[in-house]
């Protein structure tokens, strides 16, 4: 993106394997020069083989001074798929990197981006969800590291594991000495659907310097027999109170995606619910 | 039977595991009618209203028809969408569901098979009902009961009642989280739409300081899980004056409902 261009519209790109035993490599490099803005969206998809395939990304991000990237990745991959990357974006003095991510697909995945804010004034916000399956695990999670004063990291993860599936959120949070008047806030949410599936969170923080805010918010927990009750009580049926749960849990990440992208999530995890 | 417009309770009793709670309560409540069930605090009264909108807390036996169909081999929905709506003592929070979606899923549940209607359709509706309640239109993107205050809670309860317009109302303990003026203000508007739309109203009550505003025609104590005495208005001034221990102490063993077993009592 050259310096001060602003794209209104996101790029979209979209990834498929459409061969069994396939291995893809991406490297995408993204840098936005001085005062750009730009939004980027990956989606990602294969049809089922009884073969295992991988795909490992490696996507580096330069955000330069002043501007904004935005990188969604919305991934539905085969259930056989070894999904397996490395994002990474460095975020000047006065630029805002947003990572943006809603995985479904895959067998398992492994997905930290990491933030490296290194100039005054930078920000990252990293808003994650994570669907955990049958025989899937969604090993997820977020990397801020802050090397200047002033700067800003907000991360918030929601996770749903059903029918024996595990989602973990594996998180690192750096901040240098003379990173002052920093702040980071992790927020990750865990919903557990059924008595097999599994939940966890690994936090991981190191703080050098005393003058920065540091906030770790983590829930786990069900379904609310309450809230089942409460809205069947208003003539809704219980899977409708559901996916109403459901929605409200993710609509925190939801609403930071184009709206065909909102509807896509949904109606995906829609389908994972019904077992499709 | 001709079908018969009222809420029936039939000897009703319930339990949590082998624990009884309710031990045998009737009570008939037609449209139009406002009935209290008053008691000291561990006597039933929210079972009563758990019970019959079909908590599965609760195991329930005894009969409970409303107009003449009968509830208890109902689903939850299916009772709310044959006429019953419970207020709930602390409507729980749904964070991340608006009041507007909440509202029109809601709203579209009870139509059906109806076609659900159209959002513009639909705001013009919840828009009317908002300003005789003078709720702030704010109020639509809030997310359901997610930090809302004792008031706002029963203020967007009562915007239910108004929008899927039940025939039987049950008000558990409004009265709890609210301050005297916020008491007043949702009285007033239940009893509006009571008197417009001529439901059944039970209103389940620690204190009789409620029905100062929501004029009951009959007063029932509930005790032990039974109703151990019935009677109009006065009764419940009488309970104001006197406190339970009088009523309860006096008359604990009639009621009617002799020849119960007393175990665990």
């Amino acid at each position: 993106m050259p310096k001060g261009v602003k794209v209104e519209r996101p790029l979209q790109i979209y990834f498929i394997m459409n061969y069994p035993q396939y291995g893809q490599f991406e490297h995408t490099l993204i840098i936005g020069e001085e005062g750009s803005e730009v939004h980027y969206i990956e989606g990602c998809t294969a049809p089922h083989y009884d073969t295992a395939s991988v795909h490992s990304a490696v996507v580096e991000i330069f955000a330069r001074k002043n501007s904004r990237v935005r990188y969604t990745s919305v991934q539905n991959w085969s259930k056989n798929v070894y999904n397996l990357n490395t994002k990474r974006a460095i975020v000047d003095a006065g630029a805002v990197m947003e990572w943006i991510g809603g995985t479904l697909g895959s067998g398992t995945t492994m997905l930290y981006p990491c933030s490296v804010l290194t100039g005054p004034g930078a920000r990252a916000d990293h808003l994650t969800i994570a669907l955990a399956g049958e025989g899937q695990v969604k090993d997820g999670g977020a990397k801020v590291i802050h090397l200047a004063p002033d700067t800003h990291s907000n991360v918030i993860s929601k996770s749903i594991s059903q029918r024996g599936g595990v989602a973990r959120y594996r998180g690192l949070v750096k901040i240098k000495k003379g990173a002052r008047g920093s702040s980071v806030h992790v927020r990750c949410d865990g919903l557990i659907l059924d008595g097999q599936s599994g939940s966890d969170t690994i936090p991981r923080m190191e703080i050098e310097e005393n003058d920065v805010h540091v906030g770790h918010e983590a829930t786990v927990g069900r379904i609310s027999a309450e809230q089942l009750l409460y809205l069947r009580s208003r003539g809704i049926s219980e899977e409708e109170a559901t996916r109403l749960i459901i929605a409200g849990f993710i609509e925190p990440v939801i609403k930071a995606l184009p709206l065909e992208y909102a509807v896509e999530i949904n109606r995906l995890i829609e389908m994972e619910m019904e077992g499709l | 039977m001709a079908k018969k417009s009222e809420l029936s309770i039939r000897a009703l009793r319930t339990f949590i595991g082998d624990k009884p709670i309710l031990r045998g309560v009737s009570l008939q409540i037609r449209p139009g009618e406002i009935h209290a069930v008053m008691g000291p605090n561990g006597s039933g009264k929210s079972t009563l209203c758990h019970a019959l909108v079909g908590d599965p807390n609760f195991k329930v036996e005894g009969g409970a028809s409303l107009d003449g169909k009968d509830l208890l081999g109902l689903d939850i929905n299916e009772r709310s969408r044959a006429g019953l709506f419970l207020s709930f003592q602390t409507p729980p929070a749904v964070p991340g569901v608006s009041v507007a979606n909440y509202l029109r899923t809601i709203y579209n549940a009870a139509r059906a098979p109806a076609a659900p209607i159209s959002i513009a359709e639909f705001e013009k509706i919840v828009k009317q009902e908002m300003a005789a309640l003078r709720m702030d239109e704010a109020f639509l993107d809030r997310y359901l009961n997610d930090g809302f205050s004792g008031g706002e809670k029963k203020r967007c309860e009562t915007l239910q009642m108004a929008l899927l317009q039940p025939r039987y109302v049950l008000l558990d303990e409004i009265d709890s989280g609210l301050d005297v003026d916020a008491l007043k203000i949702i009285s007033h508007d239940i009893m509006r739409l009571q008197k417009e739309r001529k439901f059944g109203l039970l209103v389940i009550t620690h204190y009789a300081r409620i029905l100062q505003y929501l004029k009951p025609d009959y007063v029932h104590v509930l005790n032990r899980g039974r109703i151990i005495q019935s009677g109009t208005a006065a009764l419940a001034a009488r309970i104001e004056k006197e406190g339970y221990d009088k009523i309860v102490g006096k008359e604990g063993g009639e009621g009617g409902m002799a020849g119960l077993d007393e175990e665990g009592a």
